[in-house]
């Protein structure tokens, strides 16, 4: 949520979901736009950074991987804190790992409030055939928790742009709307104390924008 | 007075760069004069220690009366002065405006001074302090004759704290020692010419004409120093691991290696059946999921809702416990009279016809959707039991497995053929909750078609039902009347149908049973605490058990396919082989289960000792200890805090670093590191050289090996991490992005120089 003096701004992101979900392969798609089908289970964490621009808006954003096994779940504060959004990433073929998407869910709730952005991933489609987890079931759970729902392929490069540009777009809305909130709290600090008619008509000017 | 700040110059500095506390002041007192020519010092003082008398004269007027104090900033040394009406305490100061004494009190940074004039009169004797641009700063004035015992107390004074700061900061360092001597062993052994390594020449010379190696710390000393020559590895690597005993001879090591395949084959055969039954209940999940998906697409059935309850009670991942196997609604009428949902798995015998053709279908769209063949031609005949079950609360289905594989010398062909027994099982559908007796003869090679099976329809159930799966030793022969014994529990199993006369009963907390079947094991420790969960030769397996098994079974299946797959080495049929170290393993420790990163263990012992019972036995003795690392042990946060400690010790400068942040306090970077023995971080031949030294360095030098070679990485690179005062987040970044490229021989000569420097640090205490 630092607003870097370039103008440009910092969200740090998190993926979490099961084990072999397809954690890594989303993000390498999304950073590298490739697939490696013989890439190695993450253990500990791996960190990549993406630079994009959302209506002139310069963003860097900060992904944190993580290792997917339960075992490891006591390591996901480390990763997860201070995030301003989270992608809860499932396979659609493995009913389990959505069910550990909603204990991922209702960690970060209480942990984080409201103030991460959660974004739900249904991956690899491209095994639709196989589907376990049935689809109303997901999208109505996302809509339950207030999160979006997607539908990836990291393999076939379905739905993984969209899903980081909705995640972004989203934390971009919500920073926004935080920092006016922030500005309008101190606007209003500055009438009280300082009552120029030249303050509050920014104040005011600044709550019509 | 030049001379004498030049004193306390060296001084200070010498007792800073021994890192002790940094803001330790050095006061100077006595009496003084200052003369301040209006200097309007903004600068905040900091604070001072001992009060000084001073006096100033300003512009003629009053001489007025300061405190004078050397202070020692982060930045260098600083002279300050500061008005008595400034201090804590000054009795006038009530009610007066102390900004005008601010403004005239003084700060002079010495690292500025260029020259120092004593200017001696009559009335008294003035220090000037000229700076570098030449400006004079405000002249210092001390009485008359007292600029002598002002120089003398102050020299005495710095020189007692630079002594005070460096024994406070002994002390610490002290305490810090005693923590590291434990990490180190006091005795330091030398290297002399080890250079070679342990080379097949050394090794030979080394064993007598029984095989045997005796001078255990010759070997020890040559593999810590340099290595062991990579062919040589198979042979040295379970001495190194302490699976084979130094001493013992060649005859007794192929004898105990035998015991041991022996023995892995068993533990293998009991698995398998499980994992046959998992893959069953797999097949059927799969079944009612796709019936579910293609059910809640179309009108939602009556039985929806149970169904939902079913899964939420049962929470177990494996869904063993499909809803829709059974569309007839007399098992719904039945399930809603029961009071345990779960007990709706057991269908009655009725009903058994139905589920059957059910799952058949079920079994064959799944076929079709994954495209495999399924030979139909065998059609088993297995025996279905329902029986009645009296107590309300055993309502867990327990599934009844006798190893088929009686005689040890059998075992290994039986492996093949039970798996084949199992899937034979398995295949027509009636593993599922349903009493499977399984007969074989005894000895005779068994194939699907062996062994018999038959529907028995004759206990139609009424209310409770308890389901089983029964694998029947291949002696035991099973009369169709024996099996419908009513209750839940072993009573099916009895002694008269158990050729070995013993009937163990598996209690639900996995892990009670001890094996005394067990063929004799002549090597101490082995196996003493990983008794298998389940015995070998028979057992009861609980539900819990079976689920707990599949859980793993997913887990390790997904990893393994992932392990180390761009390395040529594992191919299908090795990986099958890592598969079944990690099956059998987590079998006999199903309370800790399968955990991410044991597969990268294993891999490396894979490719060294391509055998897989030894690759076994050496990843069993590495998990004894790396077990800790594993996020429900306690070792992580200890080595985290040995880190500190180390680092603390023999570079505070990366420790100032690492302490400006706060987020390195945790040491989480070096997580991966522990957990796998650097074996991410590394190549596969430097990973060989990396862990022959951990493992032989507890008994050469340290039994934290891995701590050096932690902080010969970090030491590697403390530059570069220094000049970009790396955080967390970039040092994790690093050093992902530099697996794989460090320059092994040089991390490992480093980490090794370490321990020695500790160990020297320790011995001059």
């Amino acid at each position: 949520m630092n607003a870097a003096p370039s103008g440009t701004n910092n969200f740090k992101v998190v993926l979490l979901g099961e084990g072999c979900v397809g954690k890594t392969s989303i993000l390498l798609r999304y950073i590298e736009d490739r697939f490696n089908d013989k890439h190695l289970t993450t253990l500990q964490a791996t960190f990549l950074n993406k630079k994009l621009n959302i209506n002139g808006k310069r963003i860097n954003l900060s992904i944190w991987d993580t290792a997917g096994q339960e075992k490891f779940h006591a390591l996901g504060p480390i990763y997860y804190r201070n995030s301003n959004g989270a992608i809860l990433v499932y396979d659609i073929t493995d009913e389990e790992s959505f069910g550990k998407v909603k204990n991922w869910v209702k960690e970060l709730k209480k942990m984080l409030g409201s103030d991460i952005v959660l974004v739900i991933a249904g991956n690899k489609i491209d095994l639709e055939h196989e589907r376990m987890v049935p689809l109303e079931e997901a999208e109505t759970y996302a809509e339950m928790v207030g999160a979006k729902h997607f539908y990836t392929s990291a393999k076939l490069n379905q739905g993984v742009e969209e899903l980081f540009l909705e995640l972004t777009r989203e934390m971009a809305e919500r920073f926004e709307r935080n920092s006016q909130a922030e500005n309008n709290r101190s606007a209003r600090v500055l009438v009280v104390d300082d009552e120029t008619p030249t303050q509050s008509s920014c104040c005011s000017g600044n709550r019509s924008t | 007075m030049a001379a004498l700040s030049g004193g306390s110059l060296s001084v200070s500095k010498s007792a800073g760069s021994r890192g002790h506390a940094s803001n330790t002041v050095s006061v100077w007192s006595g009496e003084a004069t200052i003369s301040s020519a209006a200097t309007s010092v903004q600068e905040r003082i900091w604070f001072f220690v001992v009060t000084v008398t001073a006096a100033i004269q300003k512009d003629l007027v009053e001489p007025m009366p300061g405190y004078l104090s050397l202070h020692q900033t982060s930045a260098g040394l600083v002279i300050k002065w500061t008005p008595n009406q400034l201090m804590n305490g000054y009795a006038e100061s009530e009610g007066i405006d102390k900004s005008v004494y601010w403004a005239m009190s003084l700060q002079v940074c010495v690292w500025e001074v260029v020259y120092v004039h004593v200017h001696r009169s009559q009335a008294s004797d003035a220090l000037i302090l000229v700076g570098q641009d030449g400006v004079q700063r405000p002249p210092i004035h001390f009485p008359k004759a007292s600029i002598e015992l002002v120089c003398s107390t102050m020299r005495r004074q710095i020189i007692s704290r630079a002594f005070y700061g460096w024994l406070a900061y002994c002390r610490h360092l002290s305490t810090v020692r005693t923590h590291l001597s434990g990490l180190v062993h006091p005795n330091i052994i030398p290297r002399d010419d080890t250079e070679d390594g342990l080379t097949e020449e050394i090794w030979r010379s080394m064993m007598d004409n029984r095989g045997v190696i005796s001078d255990k710390d010759e070997v020890y000393r040559i593999v810590y120093y340099s290595g062991v020559q990579h062919d040589m590895r198979r042979e040295v690597w379970p001495f190194l691991l302490g699976y084979y005993e130094f001493g013992s001879t060649a005859e007794e090591r192929s004898e105990q290696d035998s015991t041991y395949r022996r023995q892995y084959e068993t533990t293998m055969s009991e698995w398998l059946c499980v994992e046959a039954i998992v893959r069953q209940r797999d097949r059927e999940a799969t079944a009612a999921s796709i019936a579910r998906l293609t059910e809640s697409s179309g009108k939602p059935r009556p039985d929806e809702n149970e169904s939902a309850e079913v899964f939420e009670d049962d929470c177990s991942v494996i869904s063993d416990n499909p809803p829709i196997v059974s569309p007839e609604p007399s098992e719904n009428e039945q399930k809603k009279t029961e009071s345990k949902p779960v007990l709706s798995r057991a269908p009655s015998i009725d009903e058994v016809d139905n589920i059957e053709m059910d799952s058949e279908e079920k079994g064959n769209d799944d076929d079709n959707i994954n495209g495999e063949t399924e030979t139909s031609d065998s059609r088993e005949h297995i025996d279905i039991d329902s029986l009645n079950d009296i107590d309300d609360d055993d309502d867990d289905e327990e599934v009844y497995i006798k190893s088929v594989v009686e005689n040890p010398d059998m075992r290994r062909e039986s492996i093949a053929e039970i798996k084949r027994l199992a899937e034979g099982i398995v295949q027509k559908g009636d593993g599922r909750g349903l009493l499977c007796s399984v007969d074989s003869a005894n000895g005779t090679k068994l194939n699907g078609n062996d062994f018999r099976s038959s529907i028995d329809e004759s206990q139609p159930s009424t209310h409770q039902q308890h389901t089983s799966v029964i694998i029947t030793n291949p002696s035991v022969d099973i009369a169709p009347s024996a099996s419908p014994v009513s209750g839940g529990t072993t009573a099916n199993i009895s002694p008269a149908r158990s050729p070995l006369g013993v009937v163990r009963e598996e209690s639900h907390s996995a892990g009670a049973s001890f094996d005394t079947l067990e063929p004799s094991d002549a090597r101490p420790d082995n196996r003493s605490n990983c008794v298998s969960p389940a015995s070998s030769n028979g057992g009861v397996y609980s539900n819990e058990l079976v689920e707990s098994f599949a859980l793993n079974l997913h887990r390790i299946e997904k990893d393994v396919q992932r392990c180390d797959r761009n390395y040529p080495f594992f191919t299908d049929e090795n990986l099958d082989k890592l598969r079944n170290i990690m099956c059998t393993f987590v079998w006999e420790h199903l309370e800790m289960g399968y955990m991410q990163g044991m597969c990268d263990l294993a891999a490396p012992l894979l490719v060294v000792m391509k055998e897989e019972a030894v690759a076994h036995a050496l990843f069993s003795r590495i998990m004894s200890r790396a077990r800790d690392n594993f996020p429900s042990g306690q070792a992580m946060d200890a080595h985290f805090a040995d880190m500190r400690s180390l680092i603390q010790i023999l570079d505070c400068e990366l420790y100032e670093l690492m302490h400006a942040h706060g987020d390195y306090t945790h040491f989480y970077f070096c997580y991966r590191w522990f957990l796998l023995d650097f074996k991410r971080e590394l190549l596969y031949q430097d990973v060989f050289s990396a862990w022959e030294m951990i493992w032989v360095a507890r008994f050469v030098a340290s039994e934290h090996m891995v701590l050096f070679i932690a902080l010969a990485l970090l030491e590697t690179y403390r530059d570069v991490i220094l000049a970009n005062s790396m955080d967390f987040t970039d040092i994790i970044k690093f050093f992902n992005e530099m697996a794989e490229r460090h320059d092994a021989s040089a991390v490992l000569s480093l980490a090794r120089d370490l321990v020695l420097q500790v160990q020297t640090l320790i011995e001059n205490k």
